[in-house]
């Protein structure tokens, strides 16, 4: 029983509901006072369109799907690889215990209280605007090195695992048809939902029945002889092939047609019918490894691996503390969440004291997420690097389970790693120009068709040329130091209507000085290995189809996207923390 | 069984987002219309036609509120989170 992933799974689940039934209770009650006939921002500006009231179930469902995505799922699987399952779980069960919660939750509880404000104006509210500015510039590069991760697991999922690409064809086409259906012909919504669904099921049968439609084989566009020539396998993704390149082309053209075109013609659809059978496999996979006392699996993996990697041995690992905290943003806390908790949902919040079971509620559900991630890893002898790791975990659990033919679950799984990538990264190219539009209003780089391509083309090389692994550790960095930085706010606010704030100030400086740490010791990395002008992992790839140079400036780029980034959250954490100072010596 | 809750977490999970984007959208043309015709009792330097005079007593009671939504300062980081980014 101890050596399948079941038993460590439920711990994780029973910490979560102790956490939520007593600490977050608590503190919902001690020291916000929640009060039911408190009138929320949804009651006292209802509008219909932004402010209006909704049960706390259908936004728990909301919140839910705006935090549950890809993050959840990279993030401890890489973790699971670097240093083992168990600081992974470790990790996801505490982060979510006493951080990822607690952000999610007094976020939102923040904005209820600020008029349904977002996080914008609060800053400039209470820090005024250049910290404002500085958080915007901040996510600009957040959006840049999260595309080219996403870009290349995207990549090397559709490389790997012959048949996603046709599979997601189909979804993108139900997606188009359903918008159609709904937006110009309008339909009834449960009818245009059947129709888009059977797109998605007449994809997915066609790859899994007809052998033909697992198109296109792996590395499809570069010969055998190609890799066989360098040592590599050609069962791997490269960087620097043709197939690669092919693939960041397919991508940019869904981006930015993504990014320019009305939400409801393309990318609203999309997300709605992506989401379908991504909700099946979450729920499949969860499952499965619960059941795994039955179906027999076991821990295959080490529960605790190197806990320092040398850099120059391996440049995708590193020291435990601060790496661990950064491979794993989303599961465990995720500054993103902020936005969302703040930006949207506490302007639907019905009764004040639904913003536990909403806010709270969603984070301790991605918090399983990300535990069935880890188990998915677990059962691997042999991992494969990346997200197909992923792919092959979910897929042996629930065939396991299920007792169904491999290729159903393989193509499954290869659909929700891909089009859950998709969606999330068609949303950051989109988001990066709203960005670029409010900061450069006047300017080219701030018009809605050249900013995107700016966005494709910086992210596109680094896809092409970069180690994704690298370059998750900036963006975990960059997301948990948003994080940080939020819970600094909720600190400084609560330190402002004098209550005690210890419970957001202690973790949000923890999160600011690991994050920090992190930044620094990457940054450190790709500079090292620019100076000494060394490939980091595939990029070996790289340096030898098209010469060392190559590699070395785009780890110098690397370098100073980490040093910007470290510039910013260090100057941002600098005004928090003056800020903290400020409200609690007037407290 | 009470199945409202379940029914009520599917809706969120899959149309909340829709159903706020097309009251968006509808919000946004009748903003539109109002302005075209009634932009003077806001301010907008437009004259008063024959129509929007005999219009004005069905749209008067909701005057306030069309000039709350036309001249409600929006910031970047409410359509932030509109965006599942992560």
């Amino acid at each position: 029983m101890l050596n399948t992933p079941a038993p460590y799974i439920l711990l994780g689940l029973v910490l979560y509901f102790l956490t939520y039934r007593f600490y977050a209770r608590w503190v919902d009650k001690k020291i916000w006072e929640t009060d039911p006939n408190r009138p929320t921002p949804s009651r006292l500006y209802f509008d219909g369109v932004e402010y209006f009231p909704v049960s706390k179930y259908v936004l728990f469902g909301y919140q839910f799907k705006s935090v549950a995505a890809l993050g959840p799922i990279v993030g401890p699987l890489t973790a699971v690889l670097f240093f083992g399952w168990l600081p992974a779980l470790l990790w996801v069960i505490f982060g979510n215990m006493f951080i990822g919660w607690a952000q999610d939750y007094s976020a939102m509880m923040m904005s209820v209280r600020n008029e349904g404000r977002s996080m914008g104006p609060i800053t400039y509210k209470l820090l005024g605007d250049r910290a404002r500015k500085i958080l915007l510039v901040y996510l600009i590069f957040y959006l840049i090195i999260i595309t080219a991760v996403f870009e290349w697991v995207i990549i090397d999922v559709l490389n790997r695992v012959p048949g996603t690409f046709t599979a997601t064809l189909f979804v993108l086409f139900g997606g188009v048809i359903f918008g159609q259906l709904i937006f110009r012909m309008r339909m009834d919504v449960l009818l245009a939902t059947l129709v888009a669904l059977l797109i998605v099921l007449v994809g997915y049968f066609t790859v899994a029945l007809i052998p033909a439609a697992q198109w296109p084989t792996t590395n499809f566009l570069d010969s055998p002889g190609f890799f066989t020539q360098y040592g590599f396998d050609p069962k791997l993704t490269y960087p620097g092939t043709f197939t690669v390149a092919f693939w960041l082309l397919v991508l940019s053209i869904l981006y930015y047609i993504a990014a320019t075109t009305p939400m409801p013609k393309f990318l609203l659809p999309t997300v709605y019918v992506g989401y379908l059978p991504s909700i099946i496999a979450l729920v499949l996979v969860l499952l499965a490894a619960l059941v795994t006392p039955i179906t027999g699996l076991t821990i295959q993996q080490q529960a605790v691996k190197n806990l320092y990697v040398d850099p120059m041995a391996n440049p995708q690992g590193g020291p435990v503390w601060p790496i661990l905290f950064v491979t794993i943003a989303c599961g465990a806390i995720s500054g993103w969440h902020s936005l969302v908790s703040s930006g949207l949902t506490s302007k639907q919040l019905e009764y004040e004291t639904d913003a536990l079971p909403v806010g709270g509620g969603a984070m301790f559900t991605e918090g399983a997420v990300a535990l069935s991630s880890i188990a998915a890893v677990m059962v691997l002898s042999q991992p494969p690097a990346g997200a197909a790791a992923y792919v092959q975990g979910a897929s042996l659990l629930t065939t396991k389970m299920l007792q169904v033919p491999p290729i159903y679950m393989n193509i499954l799984y290869g659909i929700f790693v891909t089009v859950m990538g998709l969606i999330t990264s068609m949303l950051f190219v989109r988001v990066f120009r709203l960005i670029m539009a409010e900061l450069f209003e006047d300017s080219p780089l701030g018009n809605k068709y050249i900013s995107p391509i700016v966005l494709l083309i910086v992210a596109g090389f680094l896809a092409f040329v970069g180690s994704w692994t690298n370059l998750w550790v900036f963006f975990g960095g960059t997301n948990q130091l948003l994080a940080g930085l939020a819970l600094l706010l909720i600190a400084i606010y609560l330190a402002s209507i004098k209550k005690p704030s210890w419970y957001t100030l202690i973790p949000g400086v923890f999160m600011a000085i690991t994050t920090l740490a992190a930044l620094a010791w990457e940054t450190y990395v790709y500079l090292l290995y620019a100076l000494q002008n060394k490939p980091i992992g595939v990029q070996a790839a790289v340096a030898k189809l098209y010469g060392g140079a190559v590699v070395q400036i785009s780890n110098f780029l690397s370098a100073a996207f980490g040093a910007l980034l470290l510039v910013l959250g260090a100057v941002m954490t600098y005004y928090l923390f003056a800020g903290v100072a400020r409200y609690r010596q007037k407290q | 069984m009470n199945l409202k809750p379940l029914k009520d977490f599917l809706f969120g999970l899959l149309f909340l987002d829709l159903y706020r984007e097309i009251n968006k959208i509808h919000r946004q043309t009748r903003l539109l219309v109002e302005l075209l015709i009634f932009g003077d009792f806001l301010g907008l330097p437009l004259l008063s036609t024959y129509y929007s005079l005999r219009l004005l007593p069905y749209v008067y009671p909701s005057l306030s509120e069309i000039r709350k939504e036309a001249v409600k300062e929006h910031d970047i980081f409410d359509l932030l989170g509109e965006h599942h980014v992560h």
